[in-house]
């Protein structure tokens, strides 16, 4: 009866899959680039320290280093929109 | 260790000190402790981490009603934008957002896929996201919105997870620092119950034991163990004054029935042995029948008084005129006071009405009536009168022209077989005022003695029996 050997073994992996928590996407560099477009229709009239954040924000997302790029970059869209 | 088992002892003794009042007030402060201590982590608990919960509950709700107003004005495009531009300026990174379409397919927010729970609309859950590989808590939202579109509105609730952990730890920690106080308190609190009792029930182990001397030690706290020991001296001190009037009693009674009880017999063996005729022999035997009769009476004399301080009467309380058991008791003594060349005084209102035992109410007056007579030379005066002197009172009162009682022996007077040197001569057998003053007693009054005039020579004797008319 290999087919029910095979059934045991894959219904625990499937309930693992199933039980798995969804995942936030919001950090990856899919996300950086989406924030860095947001920011990019701001940036004529923004003031140049929220540039200079905002290009730090795209520096650190093209490190790699997404989490604290897209820190910086949503803290320069808040100031940003604040500004407007 | 096995000998207690197998007789119970080790179990009775483990019974007994469950039952023991140390035990029971020093569990009764430990639970009242801890419950305060719960009743406090409790507050601090609905305070810190119950706060933290309901604003982020808030935040949530305010969050979905914004983007249910956008589902109104827009549609799903409008939601689409709102939680972008709130993801966009999201610093915190704690909000987590989902719009999905009726295919299955997400369409804007930052969770990759629907939770497996939060499916009925309206719901609250408690999940799990995984954010850089980790799993973290959240606090998710269904918005209902319509059949083809389903939205998830939430935030990461790790900093309050975090909180609730601490709090939970630091009142794990002071919980227990809280048990050890309250054992260690009731401990002390048994002990020093134990402590403070020990002197009480020393003492009165001892005079169970027969050591009728000892009293209970008093401290100089001055607390209710010092006044409860107060009230066992007290006790104690009355049931020695009762003991030693019991014993007095006793030896008044062997000393005063044992001579008319040697005479009696003496007088019958005479006559037994040398009476001449039928004659003597029946003369003899008349005098003993009447000493006889004066032991009997002595004896009903005695348990007239035991049952009026029993208040055992009591029960047969009525109203009656004291009015006219008066003119009955003057009318027996008038005609005796005249036969002895005395005169007898009345003077009462027309009517005095009260309760109590018209009886024992009588034999009282009788007997100050009989002392008065006994005292009181030929030609002098007795003087029987009653009054209200407030309300619900009564006083009787006699007074004769005999030759008084001095002080000491007024306070003596109300000692059964207690005779004053003066009246040992006369016949009587010292049980007459004990038994007006058990009267007294049994109305809720007393008896005073006073002089008739004082600082005469022969002051006489003022009676003053007062009764309370409802006892």
């Amino acid at each position: 009866m290999p087919w029910v050997l095979a059934l045991l073994v894959f219904l625990p992996a499937t309930a693992v899959a199933q039980q798995s928590a969804p995942r936030l996407i919001s950090d990856g560099p899919e996300y950086c680039a989406e924030l860095s477009g947001r920011f990019a229709a701001l940036e004529i009239d923004a003031p140049a320290h929220l540039r200079v954040l905002a290009d730090e924000g795209r520096q650190l997302c093209a490190e790699g280093q997404t989490r604290i790029g897209i820190a910086k970059l949503r803290r320069a869209l808040k100031e940003a929109q604040r500004g407007e | 260790m096995a000998a207690p088992a197998e007789d119970g002892g080790g179990w009775r003794d483990i019974g007994a000190y469950l039952k023991s009042a140390g035990f029971r007030f020093a569990a009764l402060f430990a639970f009242l402790f801890l419950a305060a201590i719960l009743g406090f982590a409790l507050m601090l608990w609905w305070g810190t981490a119950g706060t933290l919960s309901r604003q982020l509950d808030d935040a949530i709700r305010a969050d979905a009603i914004g983007l249910q107003e956008a589902w109104r004005g827009g549609g799903a495009a409008s939601v689409k934008e709102a939680i972008g531009e709130r993801l966009a300026v999201d610093i915190d990174d704690h909000a987590i957002y989902l719009l999905m379409d009726g295919a299955g397919n997400r369409v804007a927010g930052n969770l990759d896929r629907w939770p497996g729970v939060a499916e009925i609309p309206g719901s609250w859950s408690a999940e799990k996201v995984r954010r850089d590989g980790v799993e973290v808590p959240a606090r998710l939202h269904r918005v209902p919105l319509d059949q083809d579109h389903r939205l998830l509105v939430g935030r990461d609730a790790t900093d309050r997870e975090r909180l609730r952990a601490l709090l939970s730890e630091a009142l794990l920690w002071s919980f227990a620092v809280a048990v050890a106080f309250a054992l260690a308190g009731a401990a002390a609190l048994r002990r020093a119950l134990a402590d403070r009792l020990r002197a009480a029930s020393a003492t009165a182990g001892a005079i169970a034991a027969g050591d009728l001397s000892r009293r209970v030690p008093l401290s100089t706290q001055r607390d209710e163990f010092d006044q409860l020991g107060e009230s066992m001296n007290a006790m104690l001190d009355r049931i020695d004054q009762l003991m030693v009037g019991i014993k007095g009693v006793s030896d008044s009674i062997a000393h005063d029935l044992r001579t008319p009880i040697a005479r009696a017999r003496m007088r019958l063996e005479n006559a037994l042995l040398t009476a001449p005729d039928e004659e003597s022999l029946r003369t003899a035997m008349e005098t003993t029948v009447s000493d006889l009769d004066h032991i009997s009476r002595v004896f009903q004399a005695l348990l007239r008084i035991a049952e009026a301080e029993a208040g055992a009467r009591r029960a047969a309380f009525a109203p009656f005129d004291l009015a006219a058991v008066l003119t009955d008791a003057a009318e027996v003594y008038g005609a005796l006071a005249e036969e002895r060349g005395q005169h007898l005084e009345t003077s009462w209102p027309e009517k005095l009405t009260m309760i109590g035992d018209r009886d024992m109410v009588l034999q009282a007056v009788a007997n100050l009536l009989d002392n008065a007579v006994k005292f009181t030379p030929e030609g002098g005066t007795i003087r029987l009168s009653a009054s209200l002197p407030a309300r619900g009172k009564r006083e009787i009162m006699v007074r004769d022209e005999g030759p008084g009682l001095a002080p000491e022996d007024r306070a003596r007077a109300g000692e059964r077989f207690f005779r004053a040197d003066p009246s040992r001569a006369l016949p009587g057998s010292g049980l007459g005022l004990s038994l007006v003053k058990a009267v007294a007693a049994l109305h809720g009054g007393e008896l005073r003695l006073e002089d008739g005039e004082p600082g005469a020579p022969r002051p006489g004797l003022q009676a003053r029996l007062m009764l309370s008319s409802r006892a």
